[in-house]
């Protein structure tokens, strides 16, 4: 790796180090995911404050350092955070950069991924329905990773099951059919369900949006979804937990 | 590592210097260096400082009402009569009314939720003393809330989600206007600050 190097990056998160740094994860479009010092950013004149925001797509200029790599230039491709953003926006978006990091190891590259990021974090500041958009990043996400769900056939006798008994199994990665259920922990999956997921696998992100589902079925993705990801990374997601309690919090009001 | 296997002989040091280690950015050679500085010091001035610790812990409560930290109940801005009641302004952090008390360009209570959501965190309006403002705002409803909470993504997200729990009421909720710091350079400033910053722009 040269000792100057610039490149695309997404801000994933930060955390503050000192009195006025910031230690930034970010997924670069070259070389991954990084974790780099912003010397300064938190004094109000720093050269960088407002650039290295989460959810903002940037272009870096970044210095080997003896430790860590440093920050030292940042210009604005595009901004997550404009006036008109919603609460839910910046729910959806955390979801998103969450996700990149969880999917993603230090300094290896993976530009499909990163141009979904990218592009999903575009569409969640402007589409209406954002839950059927965050269902499609997380299937092309799985799929970018090589964790694709199986969809068509039973995973274990490979033998197309019947349309009204279908189970989804996150240990197996996709459906079984009645006669296999019993070879992994799996669950009943809806027949609507399984063709819209096939749906968004396959379909562009703007088509994504003009898909119409019944509350029960948009809950039944939801759930299978979300619990998947979080299966394949083996940990509990902090912005699903926090979307959790939200919910829950908000029912007390 | 054991206290003991520090410095054999001074356990009181060793003590010290891991104590120091706790604190958020004091590394191990840091804890050594303000330890011996301490050692070097002035008896009085060590006593006064330990003592300013304990007093801190002893004596320093969150006021009632501003949930700001304060050693009397309700703390001075709070039980203030000179203050004006219709304005109330919701910061983060109780460093952040030391900021905003410094201008003197504000007159009227706060509200301290001690941190501001943050999704990727899992800091939810639970963990925040946002209930009390609710609970507050409800009692006494002032004519203006103002939220003052950090221009970054944790302090938008906060604004927007206190706007949200507020609409449908006839209290009228600003934010502190965005914009170019003084000293700042123009062509440094990112798209999203000078967008604001024009949309802001006033005649002189």
């Amino acid at each position: 790796m040269p000792h100057t190097y610039s490149t695309e990056a997404i801000i994933l998160r930060h955390s503050s180090v000192g009195e006025t740094d910031r230690l930034i994860t970010l997924y670069t479009k070259d070389y991954g995911k990084l974790h780099a010092f912003a010397r300064g950013i938190r004094k109000p004149n720093s050269k960088l404050t407002g650039y290295l925001e989460p959810l903002n797509q940037v272009n870096i200029l970044i210095a080997q350092g003896r430790n860590l790599p440093l920050i030292t230039q940042a210009d604005m491709i595009k901004g997550f955070y404009i006036p008109s953003t919603t609460f839910e926006a910046i729910v959806s978006g955390c979801y998103i950069a969450d996700c990149l990091d969880a999917f993603t190891l230090e300094g290896v590259e993976n530009k499909l991924l990163y141009d979904l990021g990218c592009s999903e974090l575009k569409q969640i500041q402007t589409v209406k329905n954002g839950q059927t958009q965050l269902r499609y990043f997380e299937l092309q996400l799985l799929m970018i990773s090589g964790y694709q769900p199986e969809l068509e056939v039973c995973l274990y006798c490979r033998k197309l099951p019947q349309r009204h008994s279908l189970y989804f199994s996150f240990e197996a990665g996709g459906i079984l059919c009645r006669d296999c259920k019993n070879q992994f922990d799996c669950f009943i999956i809806s027949a609507t369900s399984t063709k819209a997921l096939r749906y968004l696998l396959k379909t562009e992100t703007q088509n994504a949006q003009k898909m119409l589902m019944p509350d029960e079925v948009h809950k039944e993705l939801a759930y299978v979804l979300t619990n998947y990801v979080q299966f394949v990374v083996d940990r509990r997601l902090q912005s699903l937990t926090f979307a959790r309690h939200l919910e829950k919090w908000e029912s007390t009001l | 590592m054991e206290p003991s296997q520090f410095l054999p002989g001074a356990l009181s040091v060793s003590r010290l210097i891991q104590a120091f280690n706790r604190l958020p950015g004091i590394g191990p050679k840091s804890a050594q260096r303000l330890t011996y500085h301490l050692i070097r010091m002035d008896e009085d001035e060590a006593y006064a400082l330990s003592e300013a610790i304990r007093d801190v812990k002893e004596k320093i409560d969150f006021c009632k009402i501003c949930q700001n930290i304060t050693e009397i109940n309700p703390c001075g801005i709070c039980s203030d009569s000179s203050r004006d009641p219709s304005k109330l302004c919701v910061v983060e952090e109780p460093l952040d009314v030391l900021a905003l008390e410094r201008t003197g360009a504000y007159s009227g209570l706060y509200h301290v939720l001690h941190g501001a959501i943050s999704p990727m965190n899992n800091i939810g309006p639970n963990d925040l003393r946002l209930n009390d403002l609710l609970s507050r705002i409800s009692t006494l409803p002032p004519q203006e809330l103002i939220i003052a909470t950090n221009p970054n993504l944790e302090g938008e997200a906060t604004a927007m989600y206190i706007n949200g729990l507020l609409e449908g009421t006839n209290m009228a909720v600003t934010r502190l206007a965005k914009g170019l710091p003084m000293g700042g350079d123009l062509e440094y400033a990112d798209p999203s600050t000078l967008y604001q910053a024009f949309e802001g722009r006033k005649a002189l």
